[in-house]
Parts: structure tokens; sequence; C-alpha cells
């Protein structure tokens, strides 16, 4: 062999000096092929990987190109250089006027999680058949047919049954090419359970302006014109939402206005205001209506909206009752009530007892806020509201932008504008009997209950209960799930208590995930499809709203595509349509050809086109000249898609004083919005609204029960065994939960006041930490009464004594080889669902994620 | 000289690239044809390589399937979670854990300097390890081409686009892939074809390295 080998060489050095010396004159070598070739077509180029053509030149090549993030849920409008297809960095949009060209550190993240090489790259299949934490999927990749085949095939089963109702969609991180996917799909098909991650979200923070303006939704802060911003449990240079706006402002708005911040962690935001009030966790309502009685009593309320008292009298003395009919109401409703039921004896002494804070820095804050109205915003965060009972909480600090005037005033909270974008075709015609006797069944996550009020938008039973369809699956109550298909969702993580999600999902025949990254989740999965990241390879958009406008911002495929992914909202359903087609059920394929591409009339013919019109379909009224209806203007699609953003007119201030959408029109103190929807919820049952209290887990009772106030927290765990309570906190660095697996992530974890590069830590309090004996750098556990987890203790002064802080973002078993230390068995970091139970504050439906369970720290 | 015998050599270097690039796809049926072509290349090229294919080769040899070998591959190269065998080169060669580096620019640079691209339906990355395989494969095929034709100067420079592929990109990164393969493998099938690529294209470059070849004194015609 060797010989073979030497000789070799020596041929090819001795053919190479020969023609050298001989130029072109050598002999043409005969075109037999000779022994040598094993292959077939020996003689014909035969390629699997690469083919004629140069790289395939995308638009926009070294080019910025428009682009949005959806790391948070600010949902900036970016731009991405792309060359060569590559993309290699970002910018905020300079067209938006609601990030107006900036972007934040997490939106940079994208990069790294777009060329990850432990993306889902192809369709794949469990091999073992057995599901569980310690049971390896053992995926094998397969073809998007067979992945598809199969899914249709167990749909079809579901329909020739008559159990349709057993299909269940669940959704994680969306755009609003979701109603494809989420809404149609899923009624055509026959089903009640489109089951959103929302609830893990922010419902109980919509609650709280919602049972006072009649506003479910977020709101935006018109910072800049502020005179006071009173912050709770929000950290805007962090987290959710607008971060890329409010950053860019701060320094004008801290230049302005006063800024306090009512939390128990320094957080970044903190660690730029004017007061820090580190509370004890769970008594921000304390708070809040300590903070409306010194408006009160020094008669510091916004006159022109509230109204005042007929002689001009300030009546609201400490302790004393007030006659209703001595005050003369404007624009709000109920305010006396709320002073006789509630706040009448909820002095600042009072509450510095509860909080745990100083009177004097009480009074001072609820002063100085009071001055500065109407330009005085009371900026509701999660960590008032998503605490179980939270829902009155949130009431009563949205309350007091109502006390001062900031309601839809300049310096004050807003809405978001009005913006034009449409519907998709209605599904009705294509919904059969078969659909319909399945969407009537009750829904998986178990809303409605008695104990599950769930009353968004005042319509018992309309909110998502998502962490509880876990036990829903579990217990089969009201029946079993037998096909699911999920997205973007990562709930045996994102969620408290996560295990019972494993449970659960481990108990569904055929689970479908479709997803950038293997998860905890899709370790249950039968089936994973890759999807396209949204950030560079998807055609969507979203919505979103700051600085006084709102944005549509556009998702556009603006890279060379890498892997073989399709898109979650848009090619995938379209797929599955046309597979059920081939099996004779045609219903969502012909719904699907509806959507024309405006520009053409022409109905799509394959998912890409079927991506694309859509879109166009539903943002017509936007870059549609004949179709103009305000905002930015548009030549055509080509120029709405070059510039990726449309911009709605400004904000109309005072429009809606006097016409807010509360049962009596104005801003209710006194929420006949929530009676109603409570007595619809209490009749529903057969029970009084005091029961429905009870059921609930809430104190209040009688007239309570529509009166922002304060209510002692429902903290899990006692205090001998448990002598902490539990502070969860994002970071400016979470892409949601799935910027575990990129090593920038790690680097500059540090950005976060308390925490450490290359580490997950929990912030103690030396004065709680030395008598523990635990130092900075130990390896620790936190123990609650549901679970545990291992991270690093980290002494801080940051954090008020008696808590313990720790960021959610870590911990991940199974997301990449990066995100685990020991793939599959030891977690890099850990994670703050495993010590958080699953608790719910009931009238939204939101998960409780703060100030809801104590924790004790062992050494490791 | 006897060009036909030069021919039988660079059909066979040709082939085993060729070879090696399909062992990296899914493992499907016609693995065994594969393999058995190998062995023969590597026998015909005196390659160190044959006896690690001739090894797996009779392990499968006479099976129904080879879709026990699936799990292993998607381990191995897919993931999708603790992905232990990148087939990337950009994940070796710059030190980062990620693709579409500045390493796999070059390649795609590479590629088009001779009308090449990824295709259409390969849905994956330009420094795929199947990819930078079947480059050498396609670069042998014309350099073949070229010696048929009598083209001296497009013999010539596609050695010299062989070599400073090999030097550049192939030869250093695959010894990182091989490796990994090593380690993490379940099968004894993937340490034998990562044993056979990391030897074989060692001895190729090794050879091609020493060769004197001049500069062409025209641009390779691509013909």
């Amino acid at each position: 062999m060797k010989n073979n080998k030497k000789k070799r060489k020596t041929m090819m050095a001795d053919f190479l000096k020969n023609v050298k010396l001989s130029r072109r004159t050598f002999v043409k070598a005969s075109v037999t092929t000779g022994a040598a070739v094993v292959f077939s077509n020996g003689l014909k180029l035969e390629m699997k990987a690469l083919a004629a053509g140069t790289a395939s030149s995308i638009e926009g090549m070294g080019k910025w190109m428009p682009a949005t993030c959806q790391g948070c849920t600010s949902w900036c409008s970016l731009q991405v250089y792309i060359i060569d297809g590559r993309a290699v960095k970002v910018r905020g949009n300079p067209h938006s006027k609601v990030n107006v060209g900036a972007c934040c550190p997490r939106s940079h993240l994208g990069l790294q999680q777009l060329y990850d090489p432990d993306r889902l790259k192809v369709p794949m299949k469990r091999t073992n058949p057995k599901k569980g934490r310690h049971e390896d999927p053992k995926f094998v990749p397969i073809s998007w047919d067979e992945a598809l085949n199969t899914i249709a095939d167990k749909i079809m089963e579901l329909r020739k049954n008559n159990e349709t109702h057993k299909y269940m969609l669940m959704r994680g991180r969306y755009s609003y090419m979701r109603d494809i996917i989420y809404d149609r799909m899923t009624k055509i098909i026959g089903s009640p359970n489109n089951i959103s991650h929302s609830a893990l979200c922010a419902e109980a923070e919509k609650f709280g302006s919602f049972y006072t303006e009649g506003y479910w939704g977020y709101r935006q802060y018109d910072v800049t014109n502020a005179r006071y911003i009173l912050l709770w449990g929000a950290d805007p240079l962090s987290a959710n939402r607008q971060v890329s706006y409010y950053s860019k402002v701060w320094g004008d708005a801290v230049d302005r206005a006063t800024i306090a911040i009512v939390e128990p962690r320094l957080s970044a935001t903190a660690t730029k205001a004017d007061e820090w009030m580190p509370i004890k966790p769970g008594h921000d309502g304390a708070l809040a209506v300590a903070i409306a009685h010194v408006l009160l009593t020094k008669g510091l309320w916004f006159k022109p909206f509230v109204g005042d008292f007929a002689d001009g009298l300030n009546r609201f003395v400490p302790g004393q009752m007030v006659d209703e009919e001595t005050f003369e109401e404007i624009h709000t409703y109920g305010v006396v009530k709320w002073w006789n039921h509630e706040l009448k004896d909820k002095t600042p002494e009072w509450a510095a007892k509860i909080t745990g804070l100083d009177a004097a820095q009480i009074k001072r804050v609820a002063t100085d806020y009071g001055k500065a109205a109407p330009h005085a915003i009371s900026w509701l965060g999660g960590g008032p509201s998503m605490q179980v009972r939270g829902g009155f909480t949130g009431m009563a600090v949205h309350a007091l932008n109502g006390i001062v005037g900031a309601v839809d005033n300049e310096g004050g909270t807003l809405l978001a504008n009005k913006e034009y974008t449409g519907k998709f075709p209605k599904p009705d015609n294509f919904i059969d009997d078969i659909a319909k006797k399945g969407k009537k069944q009750k829904k998986i996550d178990q809303r409605g209950r008695l104990q599950f009020p769930c009353i968004k938008k005042g319509k018992p039973g309309s909110a998502v209960l998502t962490n509880n369809s876990a036990d829903g699956i579990i217990k089969e109550d009201p029946y079993d799930i037998k096909v699911a298909i999920a997205y973007m969702n990562n709930f045996a993580f994102s969620a408290p208590q996560p295990e019972r999600w494993e449970q659960a999902l481990s108990k569904i025949p055929f689970l479908t995930h479709i997803t950038t990254n293997a998860s905890e989740f899709s370790w249950f999965a039968d089936i994973l499809l890759p999807d396209s990241h949204h950030m560079f390879e998807k055609w969507g958009y979203v919505k979103s709203h700051a600085n006084g406008y709102r944005h549509v911002t556009l998702m556009q495929p603006i890279v060379k595509q890498t892997y073989d992914y399709k898109t979650d909202e848009t090619e995938i359903p379209w797929l599955i349509a046309e597979k059920l087609a081939k099996r004779g059920f045609d219903n969502l394929f012909r719904h699907f050809k509806e959507y024309k591409d405006p520009a053409t009339g022409e109905a799509p013919k394959n998912e890409k086109e079927f991506a694309l019109y859509s879109l166009k379909y539903a943002t017509q009224n936007l870059w549609d000249p004949a179709k103009y209806k305000g905002g930015d203007k548009f030549k055509g699609w080509e120029d709405f898609a070059k510039t990726g953003v449309w911009n709605s007119n400004p904000y109309p201030f005072r429009k809606r004083w006097g016409k807010m959408k509360t049962k009596t029109k104005k801003f209710e103190f006194y929420s006949e919005t929530l009676k109603a929807a409570l007595g619809k919820h209490a009749e529903n049952h057969g029970v009084t609204i005091n029961e429905v209290m009870k059921a609930t887990n809430y104190l209040a009772r009688g007239e309570m029960a529509f009166i922002p106030h304060y209510e002692e927290p429902f903290i899990l765990g006692d205090e001998r065994n448990y002598p902490f309570v539990h502070v969860d906190h994002k970071s400016r660095l979470n892409r949601e939960g799935r910027s575990a697996n990129c090593t920038w992530y790690y680097d500059f974890k540090d950005i976060d006041p308390g925490d450490e590069a290359w580490d997950d830590v929990a912030k103690i309090n030396p004065v709680d930490a030395r008598p523990l004996g635990i130092k900075s750098g130990d390896p620790i556990k936190l123990v609650s009464p549901t679970g545990s987890l291992s991270c690093t203790a980290k002494l801080w002064e940051g954090v008020r004594p008696g808590t313990v802080a720790k960021c959610y973002g870590q911990g991940h078993w199974a997301y990449g080889r990066l995100a685990s230390k020991d793939f599959g068995k030891v977690p890099r970091g850990g994670n703050n669902n495993d010590i958080i139970p699953a608790q719910y504050e009931a009238l939204s439906g939101s998960s409780a994620y703060y100030g809801v369970t104590r924790v004790r720290v062992e050494k490791v | 000289m006897d060009v036909d015998k030069l021919l039988t050599q660079e059909f066979a270097r040709r082939d085993a690239y060729k070879g090696l690039s399909d062992c990296y796809k899914l493992p499907e049926e016609e693995l065994i044809n594969t393999l058995e072509g190998l062995e023969r290349v590597f026998e015909t090229l005196g390659s160190e390589a044959r006896s690690h294919i001739a090894l797996v080769r009779s392990e499968i040899k006479g099976r129904e399937d080879v879709d026990d070998l699936k799990v292993d591959y998607a381990r191995l190269f897919v993931g999708p979670y603790n992905l232990l065998a990148p087939p990337y080169g950009s994940v070796y060669l710059e030190g980062e854990r990620k693709v579409m580096g500045d390493s796999t620019m070059d390649i795609q640079k590479r590629y088009a300097e001779v009308g090449l691209t990824t295709a259409e339906f390969f849905k994956e990355i330009p420094d795929h390890i199947r990819a930078e395989l079947e480059f050498m494969y396609f670069l042998i095929f014309k350099e073949i081409e070229a010696i048929q034709e009598g083209s001296f100067e497009n013999v010539s420079g596609f050695l010299l686009k062989q070599r400073s592929f090999l030097q550049d990109h192939l030869a250093i990164w695959v010894k990182g892939l091989a490796q990994n393969i090593e380690v993490h493998s379940q099968k004894n099938f993937y340490r034998g074809v990562a044993m056979a690529t990391r030897i074989f294209i060692s001895e190729d470059f090794s050879e091609i390295a020493e060769l004197d070849i001049s500069e062409p004194t025209a641009a390779v015609s691509l013909g």
C-alpha cells in the first residue's frame, strides 16, 4: 500500500514537472475513466450540497435592513446590517417614533441566537416512545413531508372520531400573524383549546387599568413631560416595556422629574432614582392607599379631573367619614366612597408599619407626587400586581393616576394610539358541524370556574389561565388532550412549578413543538418543527406604543437561510392545511386561499406566498394609498417594506375624559365595572360575590370588592422554616427565557445590578447572610415549600433585609450546549420557577410570580 | 509518462471526497454502497483510512436498515439539544460557538469563485462538512477535466485551489470534528468514519502540500 501511495505522489509530481517543461504540448489523456471509478456517473459532475450559481443575492447586501425585535414585549423596530446575506450588527430603526432609533442591549443577542449551532435545523421525530425527564427522546431527522403527514393523520383521526376538542394549540411568543394558527386553524379543526402564554406575562397588570379606566392593555408613560415618576415594581431600563425608548430618554426624564421607585431590590431604574422605597414584598397596596390618603387630606387631587367639594372646603380629614353629596365629581366616579371605605384611616404611619418604609419618606413622596399633578405618573409594573392578591393592588396603584389627573394627560399615563391594521378573513363559513360541536366544549385551562373568574374586559371566563392547563391535562378535567401543537413557548421552564408541565406533556399522546431551539418543552414532543427567527427570517408584524405614538413594525426575511426552517404562524399552518385537504378535509385550505394579495388579487399558491400575502392583507390600510386612514403615508407595499415601520398620529391628550370604557364612562375609584363583572360571575355559579371573593383567596367582602384597597399578601411558607421572601426579577439581557445559550448573556450578566458575569447569584443582604455563615461565592440552595434550586450566594446591600432576590433566565436543563452545565443533568444556574408555586391572581388568571413564596437559604 | 495511471489516482481521490461527503448525510440504505466504494478508492490510494472503513462496513453489512445510526447521527451533527460534533468549520476555526462566521464567508467566496453556491435543497450552511468535502470533489473533478483537456494552467489552478482550501479550512478543522466524533459517538460507526476522514485528509493534504505547483499564468478557466 505504501508503494501505491508513493507512486501516486511521484506521478503527480512527474506530471507537473513534465508539463511545466513541455507546457501545453503533453499528450491528451484518454477520456476513459479507468478502473478507479467506483461511484456511478463517474463522468458526470454529481453534487448534493453545492450547485452552480453564485451566492443568492439578497437585496440589500451591505445594507441596513428593517427588522423587529421580540426579545421582550417592547417590540422595537430595528435595522440589521446585512453583508452577503449575513447579519452582522443591529441598531434601532430611525424611522420609528416609538423607539426613536434606539435599541437595548438584548437586541444584540439576537445575532447569537440566529447563528447558534444548537438551533433546531430540520424536522425531527421522537424514536423513544417513553416520555419523561429522564427519557432521552432520541430525536432523528425526518423530512417536512413525513412530519406534516403524521400531524395531518393525527388531526384527521380526531375529526373522524368527533373529538376535535381534544386538539390543543399552545402559543408562546407571537406576532400579529398569530390568528392564522391560533384562532382560525383551531376553530376550523374544531377545538376551544387555543391557550396563550399571556397569563404568564402580565394580565394582572391590565386588570388594574381596566377596572379603573376601562383599558385592558399596556400603558405608555409620557416621561419627558412628567414632573414626578413613581414606579411600582417596574424596571423600564431593564425589562418590559419600551426599554429602548425609556433608556434613550431617561436622562431627560431624570433632569425634569423627581423619580421614586417602590421595589424591594435596587433595580437598574432604582439606581437612577431620587427615592428608593425598598418595600416589604406584597405590601404595595398599603403604600398606594396611604399615598392616596395624603393626596386627599392635603388637597392635592387634580380638581379639573376629579372635581371638588361644592363649597371648596376639604373634608378629607383623617379618620372622618365624608358625605358623598358634598363632593361634585367631574371625570371620576366614587372618590368619596373610596375615602369612606378604604382611605380615611390609611395614614402614612399606618403604612410605614406594614410596608417597613419610613413614614416621613411616604409623606414626602406622596406630597411631591401630588404637587406635580397632573404631570405625575404612577407606573404599575408586574411586581405589585402579579401576586395572589394583586388585582386590587393594581387598581390602587393605577388609581393614583386618577387622583392627580395624569390619566390621558401630558406627562401622565396614556393608552395605545389608534392603528389601522385589518383582520384576517372570517372563518365562519369553514367551520363545519363537527368543528362547531367541538368548539362548544369547555376549555382545558378551567377558566370561568368559581375559583377562576378570569374576567378579562368584564367578561367572566374570558382570560386565559395558562399555567392551570397543565392541571387540566393531568387530571383530564374536563377531558383528555390527544393532539397538541405548540409554538415558541417553553411552559416546562417558564411556568411556575414546571414539573407539572413535565407530567402533563408526558401524558399527551401526540405533541408537536414548533421552535427555533429545542427546549425543556420539546423534550416531551413527538415531532419537532424548526422555526424561523422572528428578527431575521419571518414575515410578520407587531404593534407597540411609547413616546405618544404607536408603531406597526414589520418582520421580514432579510438573511440568507441557514437551516431548513419554516415560519410558525403562516407557512406551517398552510402546509398542514394542504395535507388535511389531501385527506378529504379541505376547509382550512379553502379558507387560507382567501388571503389574497391585495396588490394583485391573486390567491396564494404555496406557503411562501401565503406568508407574504397574509401580511400584506393585514397591513393594507397602512401601505395602500387608496386605503389611507391616518399616520405615516406610503407609496405602496415596497415603500412600507423598505421603511419597515408605520407610525400613528400623535397622542390625542384628554380625549377620553368623560368617555372611558367603564360602566360610568368615568375613571372609577368605586368600580361599577368590576361590580358588574363579579356579579355576572357570581350569577353564573349561583353564589354571592362574597363567595367569589372567598373562592379566589381574596379577603375583601361587601363593597370592598369593588374598591382599590390593601390586602395582606398571600405568601406561601411559614416564616420559621422559610425566613426570606423571594424576589424574582428580570434581566436586561433576557430575551424572554431564551438567552441562555448565548455567551454574551454570561459575559455581560453583571450589567444587572448586583449580578455577576458567568454566574447566577441569589442576592442576600449581608445583615441576613452573616448569621447564616454565608459568604459571596458560596454555592447555595434556595428552598421553597414547592421546590428548590441551586445557585451562588452574593452578599449585597441592594436587597431589602428579609428578602432574597434572584434573576430569572438561567437554570435550563435542556436548551443547548451552553445553557446547561452538564446537558440533561445539571442546569447552569437555577430556574426561579422551580421555587415559585403555581398560584394565581384568579380574577385575571395571571400566574403569581412576586411576593408569592418564602424561601430558606441552605449552604451546599 | 502514463497519464491514465495518474488519472486513476485522481479519480480515486475525487471519489474518496465524494464518498466521505455522503457518509455525513442522514444514514439511509445506500450507505452500504458508499462504504464499499470508499473502501475500494482507499485501496487504490493506498490510504490508511481503508481499514477503518472496512471495519465499519463489516459492522453494518447485511442489515435491513441503518435506523439505529440515525440517533447517533442526530446527536453528533444535528442536535437538537447538545450538538456534540458541530459539522461546521466556523465553530472550530473561529473559537466561538457560532455559525456563519468570517471563515464561512470565506468559504462562500471560494465557492463563488468557481461558480458554485450551496444548493437550494441542501438547507445547510456553506461550511458544513458535507459541502466542504463535496467542494474538494468538485475541484478534483475540474482538475481531472483539465488533465484530460491538456490544459496545464487549469490543472495547476485547481490543484492550488485544493491546497489552499485544505490549508486554510478543511484540513485544519476536520481534526477537531473528528475528535468530537471519536469522543462522543455512541456507535463505532461514526468513530470509524471520523478516523477515516481525518486520516485521508491528512494524507491528501501532506501530499498536495509538497507538490511544486506553479501559479497558473492565466485565470483558471471554468469551461
